[in-house]
């Protein structure tokens, strides 16, 4: 055990309070009380009893018997009361341990620039957090587990202090054993005490750094072990599973990652043993010297029933407080993995012009040489990419799968800032403007929308309170209408039952009318569709195109899309080829020219004539 | 709680003893070790205090005190060491068990008729199942653990009474009378715990899925784009709210049952006080004896709560297990090892005859009175809109549904006498809802753990077209898929993941080819280069093509228009568009932006 180790857990371990406090007020508070409360309980009937015991064994007087016996229920009955109290504050806090600990990690990831939340690194380090708190309590709550283990181990540890002190004070009578009156004696026996009770620990220290040895297997077991559980019971991928087969792969990863196994348990059983039998050598120890020394003396019998258990007690309070040092050791690098998270800072600039909100809408956007590639990646996702639109106007953005027009969006979302060349609005770099004011110029229906187990209206508006004629007008024009008059709740109507309450299911084509009135509803003047029909059958697809053109009116659309049929809307097309732009005109601009839009067009229009 | 257990105890403990048996032999007795070792530790805890002082009390000579010392302690030792060693193979064997039970549930769940995977009853069932094998304090670990606690609370008691039986009668029934009034108001406050749990596991889900989603990177795009970060929070603190208010009625309760416990105790405490110091006093009962018989008259009031709280754990954990059991003997509406072999042929051709389907709890007909050819080795397309019943079609003629009325016919059997596992090997697929592993790219065409012929895992992925993405990929076919298991697998697009899942289907290579829409995510210069290779692909095949982008159907022999469960149209591309029907004017619908000077 290192000392430089044990101080930077310990410096960590500081750090955590704060934190610990914030998301858990009142867990160390109730911990202290509740600690020093439980120690109290035993200790008084260790002492009432000896008490009791000694009189019996001396002059056994009725008197001073009844005495002992009332002050030892009345303590009992006092304290126990007090405790109930007690207790019942302390499992508030306790119980809420892991609940607190989710919103410290959930809090810093909504407070995240999308660009950092979305680096593989921010994500692989959620996940091992993630893994670790499954596979063992750890970080901020085993911080809080071991605070509390601190007290209880302090707290016994004083009191059997108080109630073994005179063990060492008082003298023998019995000359022949003389020797166990010299502070040597004492000493000795205090040396060999702690040895043995340090012992133990050692032997848990070892099977604790045998199991985090093997901890990588266990997160790598857990790992298969929450996949093919998921797959059992996916309703969605069954048919898949039975036409391929897929149950043998359960049986071949399983086996093949399985952490428990006898090979795994190494030493642990023997360790497992010595560690148990190193209590009983120091129970041992105690014995034999508080026995010696009332054989030879010393004090009575009912002395020896109270240095026996508070002995006892004291080995296990320092076995506690160890423990306890001991997790807060070992918890040292669950904490620098939440810290190096909690730490993650953001990149993006931030300023402070407010966008204008003119009346008349007029805005207008040009990349300016614009190139990207993404954090970690060597490839230009985009690659001098010059475009200019104004408002007002309908764009389409083509080109195959990966060409960038996904990032394109990105990047005009300020989802990512570009890594050379700039984005101007009405002429002013777009870094310049306040960030929430910025994204309110765009509104977004990504291929991957999300909405989530709430309220219909909720989910419209994207917050609990809402304009109830306004999202109910945004449903309608994005043609959910039909659909909202058949339900008996309204815009109350819970969306899926994830949330554990009974809700509808929706279609793939109903759930994306449901974003594309979200994105309405925020009103703003630019409104992105990315590949809004490949869900949809051709009617459902023709509905959305030709509504959508009329309730856009004075905003900007701008469509991604591999069906190209939609580029006879737009004023403007745009089309992607590996990270640039190499064409831009109008549909029948484009189409006659031999080029990249050409092809795709012809690609997919042969079929049609 | 309130259902009864299809098995009894005594089944569900038989089935435990029978897994053990199979697996573990040696849990049974390992389970007894440990009671009979704690059960000895309890014991000569209760002994060694009083059996010293009477050797300090009656000034026995110091080689007397020093051999009970001894005894005692070196008993104590090798009980201890004993009881560590058990434990910590416990610790391993109980979960290696309960793994191999999870195992059977898995493959249960992955392999049992389709049709059980949307019965509710039966999912049901496989959730609990699922439940009870979730982790070490889960039922199939927990059993052995209050088996054995059982054991030692019985053993200590037989003890403690023949202790106590010196005593009288009236000091037994006491303690006998408190400890069981304490138990069964502690009871009725469980009761009300379990009869509130749904609470409690309601706030969980819903907290946990506020987080998954909060911390969704599909989700993050969202929230920054729509604001919606205070939204989320809100949610988030309302459902933990909820476990708070939850945990302060629960502390209501148990407040209650504390007070109790402490009165009960007080009163048997005073009663043990005045009774034991008044024997002390009248038969001159040595120091060492009283504290013996009082030790003896506290514990044993916790052998008694002991037996009847393991009881109690022992009757949910066997009503754990014999839902797992349960669902592990579940029926099965198909015939798998039961069923004939599939005949091998050349070719094959599947018939529906009058089919009438409707999903079960619902007698709306997706499908009536259909009857429908599908010849060896035709092309066939199937077209229509959402909902016309286009995928239960695909689910009937692949064999995931029997027919409410009439039959499927594979050259001329019916399929229900054949072992459908054999018969799903018939089929290669693509349905819109995939299953793509987080195992390595080569296993995920192959779709087997061994032996795979890596020539032929190469030939599909540069028919599917991705022969370069996979080439770019740092271990090339054997770079893991996904993220969920390996961290550093690699996250496929859509369209690479729809290309991968089309390899899949040409690496298997069974007869029957069924495309359900594999083209939706590709741009089309892609989707026209699958196109242009299907012929290829069918080549010798019998296979069904189902897509809204109804150009492509010009590749199939024959297309069938659905609507609202029966053939609307029928015939070649050409017949059906002279027809001038419902899929001329869907064919209208989509080709009018594509052709030159319609006007917009």
């Amino acid at each position: 055990m290192k000392l430089s180790e044990i101080k930077e857990a310990l410096k960590l371990h500081a750090r955590a309070i704060p934190v610990i406090r914030k998301y858990q007020p009142g867990y160390i508070a109730s911990s202290f009380i509740n600690n020093g409360l439980n120690a109290a309980l035993p200790y008084s009937a260790i002492y009432f009893s000896a008490r009791i015991i000694d009189v019996l064994s001396t002059d056994r007087e009725p008197k001073s018997l009844l005495f002992w016996v009332i002050l030892t229920v009345c303590t009992e009955a006092v304290l126990g009361v007090v405790s109930i109290f007690v207790r019942r504050w302390r499992t508030l806090h306790e119980y809420m341990l892991y609940e607190q600990d989710f919103p410290i990690y959930t809090h810093k990831a909504l407070s995240m620039d999308f660009c950092v939340f979305d680096r593989r690194e921010t994500a692989d380090l959620l996940t091992q957090i993630d893994q670790n708190r499954e596979f063992v309590a750890c970080s901020f709550i085993r911080a809080s587990m071991a605070t509390d283990g601190l007290f209880r181990g302090a707290f016994r540890i004083l009191g059997a202090l108080i109630l073994s002190v005179s063990l060492f004070t008082l003298p023998v009578e019995n000359t022949s054993a003389g020797f166990l009156n010299s502070p040597l004696t004492a000493i000795v026996f205090v040396a060999l005490l702690a040895l043995s009770a340090a012992m133990g620990p050692v032997f848990i220290g070892k099977i604790n750094s045998y199991y985090t040895g093997i901890a990588e297997r266990g997160k790598m077991a857990n790992r298969v072990w929450d996949f093919f559980l998921e797959l059992s019971r996916d309703q969605s991928k069954q048919m898949d599973v039975r036409t391929y087969g897929q149950e043998k792969f359960v049986h071949h990863y399983e086996r093949s990652t399985r952490f428990f196994n006898a090979e795994v348990l190494g030493p642990m059983g023997w360790l497992g043993g010595f560690a148990k039998g190193c209590g009983t050598v120091s129970t041992g120890l105690i014995y034999l010297f508080v026995c010696l020394k009332a054989w030879a003396g010393a004090f009575g019998i009912g002395a020896v029933t109270q240095y026996i258990s508070a002995i006892a007690a004291l080995s296990s309070g320092v076995n506690e407080f160890l423990e306890a040092v001991g997790d807060i050791r070992s918890n040292a690098a669950f904490l620098r993995k939440s810290f190096e998270f909690l730490d993650i800072p953001n990149v993006m600039y931030r300023g402070t012009i407010p966008t204008e909100k003119r009346m008349d809408r007029e805005y207008e956007i040009e990349f300016r040489d614009v190139s990207f590639k993404y954090p970690s990646s060597d490839i230009w996702a985009l690659r001098h990419v010059n475009v200019k639109f104004r408002v007002g106007k309908r764009l389409a953005v083509v080109g195959e799968n990966g060409s960038g027009k996904t990032t394109f969006i990105k990047l005009l979302c300020r989802l990512y800032d570009p890594t050379e060349g700039q984005i101007l609005l009405n002429g002013i770099d777009v870094r310049k403007y306040d960030y929430r004011d910025y994204l309110n110029v765009f509104s977004v229906v990504f291929q991957d929308f999300q909405l989530i187990s709430q309220p219909l209206g909720a989910n419209v508006a994207g917050s609990a309170e809402y304009d109830a004629a306004r999202v109910t007008k945004c449903l309608s024009d994005a043609g959910f209408g039909e659909r909202l008059a058949t339900l008996p709740r309204g815009l109350d109507t819970m969306l899926y039952s994830d949330f554990g309450e009974e809700g509808i299911n929706l279609s793939g084509g109903e759930a994306q009318k449901i974003a594309i009135a979200r994105a309405l509803y925020k009103n703003a003047p630019f409104i992105i569709l990315d590949e809004p029909t490949a869900a949809l059958d051709p009617i459902a697809e023709a509905e959305i195109y030709s509504r959508f053109n009329s309730i856009v009116d004075d905003k900007t659309a701008i469509f991604i899309s591999h069906r190209l049929s939609s580029c006879r809307f737009c004023d403007g097309i745009v089309v992607f080829d590996r990270g640039s732009v190499c064409q831009q005109g109008t549909h029948e601009e484009l189409v006659s020219k031999p080029g990249k839009y050409a092809e795709l067009w012809s690609a997919q229009a042969q079929y049609y004539v | 709680m309130k259902e009864k257990p299809k098995y009894n105890m005594a089944q569900s403990l038989g089935f435990m003893l029978k897994k053990a048996r199979a697996h573990h032999r040696v849990i049974p007795f390992l389970c007894l070790g440990i009671s009979v070792t704690s059960a000895g530790i309890y014991l000569l805890e209760l002994f060694i205090s009083p059996a010293v002082l009477d050797r300090i009390e009656t000034g026995a000579p110091l080689g007397s005190l020093l051999l009970t010392l001894g005894l005692f302690l070196g008993g104590l030792y090798v009980l201890n060491w004993l009881g560590g060693y058990f434990e910590k193979q416990a610790f391993y064997l109980y979960t290696a068990l309960r793994c191999e039970i999870a195992d059977d549930i898995r493959f249960k769940a992955m392999t049992t008729s389709y049709p059980n995977t949307t019965d509710p009853h039966a999912v049901n069932l496989r959730n609990l199942a699922h439940e009870a094998t979730a982790g070490s304090s889960r039922a199939t670990e927990q059993v052995w653990r209050s088996g054995a606690e059982l054991l030692t609370n019985l053993i200590c008691f037989c003890i403690y009474l023949a202790l106590l039986s010196n005593l009288h009668w009236l000091m037994i029934v006491l303690v006998l009378a408190t400890s069981l009034i304490c138990f069964f108001l502690n009871n009725r406050i469980y009761a009300w715990v379990n009869s509130h749990r749904h609470e409690e596991a309601k706030s969980w889900t819903e907290q946990q899925y506020i987080r998954a989603k909060c911390e969704s990177p599909a989700m993050a795009k969202d929230i920054h784009v729509f604001g919606l970060k205070n939204w989320l929070i809100g949610i988030f603190d309302r459902a933990i709210d909820k476990d708070r208010q939850y945990v302060r009625k629960r502390e209501k309760h148990f407040l209650k049952a504390r007070f109790s416990d402490l009165v009960f105790s007080l009163l048997r405490n005073s009663a043990a006080y005045a009774y034991l110091v008044w024997l002390t006093l009248e038969n001159g009962l040595s120091a060492a004896e009283f504290l013996l018989y009082f030790s003896a008259v506290t514990g044993f009031a916790t052998w008694i709560t002991g037996i009847l709280g393991k009881v109690t754990d022992l009757r949910r954990c066997c009503f754990e297990i014999s839902n797992v059991r349960e669902y592990i003997d579940l029926g099965e509406p198909f015939r798998f090892d039961s069923g004939e072999p599939v005949p091998p042929s050349d070719s094959y051709e599947l018939r529906l005859e009058n089919v009438t389907f409707s999903y079960p709890g619902s007698d709306k007909p997706v499908i009536s009175d259909m009857n429908l050819t599908l010849r060896a080795g035709e092309k066939l397309a199937l077209v229509g809109l959402n909902g016309a019943g286009k995928t239960t079609l695909v689910r009937l003629l692949c064999g995931f549904y029997d027919p409410d009325r009439g039959r499927v016919l594979l050259n001329g059997r019916d399929i229900r006498d054949f072992d459908r596992r054999e018969y799903y090997r018939l089929f290669s697929a693509v349905f819109q809802d995939y299953s793509l592993l987080d195992v390595t790219v080569g296993e995920n065409v192959s779709q087997q753990t061994h032996g795979a012929d890596t020539g032929r895992i190469n030939a599909a992925l540069d028919s599917a077209g991705l022969t370069e993405a996979v080439n770019d990929l740092p271990d090339g076919i054997h770079t893991h898929v996904g993220r969920n298991v390996f961290p550093d697998g690699v996250l496929f697009s859509g369209g690479q993941t729809q290309r991968l899942m089309l390899a899949r289907a040409l690496y298997k290579n069974g007869p029957i080819l069924i495309l359900d829409e594999p083209t939706a995510a590709l741009d089309p210069i892609a989707e026209n280069s699958i196109y242009m290779k299907y012929r290829d692909m069918t080549r010798d095949k019998t296979s069904l093509f189902i897509s809204h982008r109804l150009a492509s159907t010009r590749f199939c022999d024959r297309i069938i228009f659905l609507s609202d469960g029966i053939i609307a149209e029928e015939g070649t591309h050409d017949e059906l568009m002279s027809k001038n029907g419902q899929y001329a004017r869907l064919f209208e619908v989509q080709s009018q932006y594509y052709r030159e000077g319609t006007k917009i």
